[in-house]
């Protein structure tokens, strides 16, 4: 084939596929700005359940005006689109999740599942078998069919032969379209919502509600010794910032369940554990809780588990500043393998320690800690380009500043952080209060937690670097960034959250969920981010102060 | 020194296309969903390929004419490819709207992964086999043939 006989072809090939993906942008795309609805769904919602509906086109706040109902959402359709095909792909990324919903025509009967329906099934952003392998859908068909189905008398498989599915843009009446400005008053607000969460779902035997769904009542069965640590460091954290008695309460019985029920011999040691294997994290995130405690004065008689403690994190550091972080209690002898997390939460529990107690052998374990987390093999040229979830690293490192300013550490925390703004989410047009998220890529939900964590390491490292007087662009940008993602955060935090979807909205308020349609709250979704929140409203009080 | 040279070049097309072929089989393979258009497809294009290369390699007279045929079928394949990414892409475009510049960038490396295998290749070897056509008086390296 010759050079013009080929340009011709690539000519028309380009014409042709240029013009089908046009005009299916045209055939599929909607405007979700339109100002005025076409029609407007009102549902009446109580004790988590939809109990009314109905769908005028004018005059929506009248309806339903005298129901009974203890919740009446009123959901307005401000565009529509087609839906090509009920193939389980295609299906599953018709709709935007959390704005589309879908309305089904089958004989003359027609249902409409709107977004909180959605939000309440669950079946938004989820992750479906495809073959041999799993992949992320905006929305589970299965689910949303036998809603539908219900509705108009059909199973889902003679919705998908028989149904005519359109895709409904629907607006939220009274919701907030952007997220809130960040203010000294909105963070602790924010903040305070965040540890009255977490003092809620601790019970009186120290135990935390792991992992309640708002949507669904439903309750996890797993539970997580770091986590508990963690998430009692934050109430321990956010309960010495107010001097708030109920957090205080919180924080001391779950740090009493620990001394009681999980501090246990690991060979001539203490340390954290349940079961033949003790891990790192578990120990060092309650060091850094009974710290807290101990500091804010709450548990003064926490000075001894602490030292026996830091003996076992002590005992399990290499010579290269490296920990071993398992320890196998049967043979009394630790396990030289290293997971995520575990070396940044012991270097800060051992530095904060260090600076409660004076205790300087703890303080050069933190700092050769610290050195060993940012001194990558000379070989491995990625480092430079990915990382990994390095929040501890870099409160370690903040923590260490005042006095053993680790410049590496600052630079590595800097790094991270222009490569997470460069890749936070903006300018999604299906979702603008998504902007600053910086985990999910740009079609999946953007997870709270991993803008949560990043943030906290953001704050770290804004106060190193202010400390530090680097340049002040740099500082500039990362400070624009951290606000942007913590007015995200703040948007989406459970005050109170679509309540009407919730069988007990009070226990949830507060709750930093997974997503912002995945209406789980694990505990350290709430400690990641109310960290990231006090902390950063302790700079901006301490720049005011000075 | 000409007919040395395109020795190689034919030889040097006969072991991309193996080389494509591999590349697009085990793709192919990899694939979670076994959809029997697709796989088919991707079967008569590796067959496309791998049998050019064949000939090109055993039967020299018919080298030309052999690799031909598998750029065609590369390129078609190609095409293919290229086309169906593009729809998807507009497909979510029409439904989810503007990803930002992350998904600018995600679809932008996918395709850069993709089109030198799969549009660049072929089109090189299409050129360069209808060079070699086209000026039918050159001499041509047969394997066997005396010196």
């Amino acid at each position: 084939m010759s050079l013009r006989g080929l340009l011709r072809l690539a000519r028309l090939y380009l014409v042709v596929l240029l013009s089908l993906c046009l005009a299916l942008i045209v055939h599929l795309g909607v405007n979700p700005a339109a100002s005025s609805p076409q029609r407007s769904i009102v549902s009446g919602w109580s004790g988590g359940v939809r109990n009314e509906r109905v769908i005028v086109t004018e005059g929506a706040e009248r309806v339903l005006k005298d129901s009974r109902e203890s919740s009446v959402v009123i959901e307005d359709v401000v565009d529509e689109g087609p839906v090509l095909t009920t193939s389980p792909l295609l299906f599953g990324w018709a709709f935007a999740p959390g704005r589309d919903g879908v309305e089904v025509r089958y004989r003359g009967r027609v249902a409409v599942a709107t977004p909180d329906d959605i939000v309440k099934l669950g079946a938004y952003d989820r992750w479906l078998p495809l073959g041999t392998t799993e992949l992320r859908f905006a929305i589970a068909e299965e689910p949303v069919l036998r809603l539908l189905g219900r509705d108009v008398g059909a199973t889902p498989d003679e919705l998908r032969h028989e149904g005519e599915f359109r895709r409904l843009v629907i607006r939220k009446r009274g919701a907030p379209l952007r997220p809130p400005e960040v203010t000294k008053e909105r963070l602790r607000q924010a903040v305070i919502a965040a540890g009255q969460y977490l003092a809620r779902a601790v019970g009186p035997d120290g135990r935390y509600r792991y992992e309640p769904d708002a949507a669904s009542g439903s309750e996890s069965p797993d539970y997580n010794w770091p986590r508990h640590s963690g998430a009692t460091w934050y109430l321990a954290d956010v309960a010495a910032y107010t001097r708030n008695p109920v957090l205080a309460s919180a924080a001391t019985r779950a740090t009493r369940h620990l001394l009681d029920h999980t501090l246990i011999d690991c060979g001539p040691y203490r340390c954290i554990a349940e079961g033949d294997v003790a891990d790192l994290g578990s120990s060092a995130l309650a060091l850094l809780a009974f710290v807290e405690l101990y500091e804010a004065g709450f548990m003064p008689e926490l000075l001894d588990p602490m030292r026996e403690l830091v003996r076992f994190l002590l005992a399990m550091q290499r010579p290269d500043g490296e920990f071993m972080h398992r320890y196998d209690r049967a043979e009394k002898r630790p396990i030289d393998v290293q997971l995520l997390y575990y070396t940044g939460e012991a270097s800060l529990a051992l530095e904060r320690f260090s600076r409660a107690t004076k205790d300087e052998k703890s303080h050069v374990a933190a700092r050769r800690a610290l050195e060993r987390l940012v001194d990558p093999p000379f070989w491995y040229v990625g480092w430079r380009y990915f990382w990994g979830s390095e929040h501890w690293t870099c409160h370690a490192m903040n923590a260490l500043w005042s006095r053993a300013p680790n410049h590496a550490a600052l630079r590595f925390c800097l790094d991270w952080q222009e490569s997470v703004r460069d890749l936070a989410i903006r300018g999604r047009a299906a979702a603008p209060a998504f902007d600053g998220a910086t985990s999910g890529g740009p079609l999946v939900m953007p997870q709270l937690v991993g803008s949560s964590s990043r943030m906290e390491a953001a704050v770290s490292t804004l106060d190193a670097a202010k400390r530090a007087h680097i340049d002040p662009r740099e500082i500039e940008l990362l400070e624009a960034g951290l606000r942007e993602s913590l007015a995200f955060l703040m948007h989406f935090q459970l005050r109170p959250g679509p309540r009407h979807l919730m069988p007990s909205p009070a226990l949830m308020n507060g709750g930093f969920p997974m997503t912002p349609t995945d209406l789980r709250v694990r505990i350290d979704y709430p400690q990641h981010a109310g960290t990231a929140l006090l902390h950063y409203l302790r700079l901006l009080e301490s720049a005011e102060r000075h | 020194m000409a007919i040395a040279t395109r020795g190689r070049l034919e030889l040097g097309f006969a072991l991309g296309n193996l080389v494509s072929a591999l590349l697009i089989g085990l793709s192919g393979h990899a694939l979670p969903v076994r959809y029997f258009l697709a796989d088919a497809l991707v079967v008569l294009t590796v067959l496309a390929a791998v049998g050019s290369s064949a000939v090109a390699l055993f039967r020299p007279d018919r080298a030309l004419m052999a690799l031909r045929v598998g750029a065609l079928a590369l390129l078609a394949f190609g095409l293919l490819v290229i086309a169906a990414a593009a729809l998807g892409v507009a497909y979510l475009y029409g439904t989810q709207g503007d990803f930002g510049r992350g998904g600018l960038v995600i679809m932008v490396l996918v395709l850069l992964l993709a089109v030198p295998y799969l549009f660049v290749y072929p089109v090189v070897a299409l050129l360069a086999i209808h060079r070699r056509l086209a000026d039918p008086g050159a001499p041509r390296e047969v394997r066997g043939a005396s010196p």
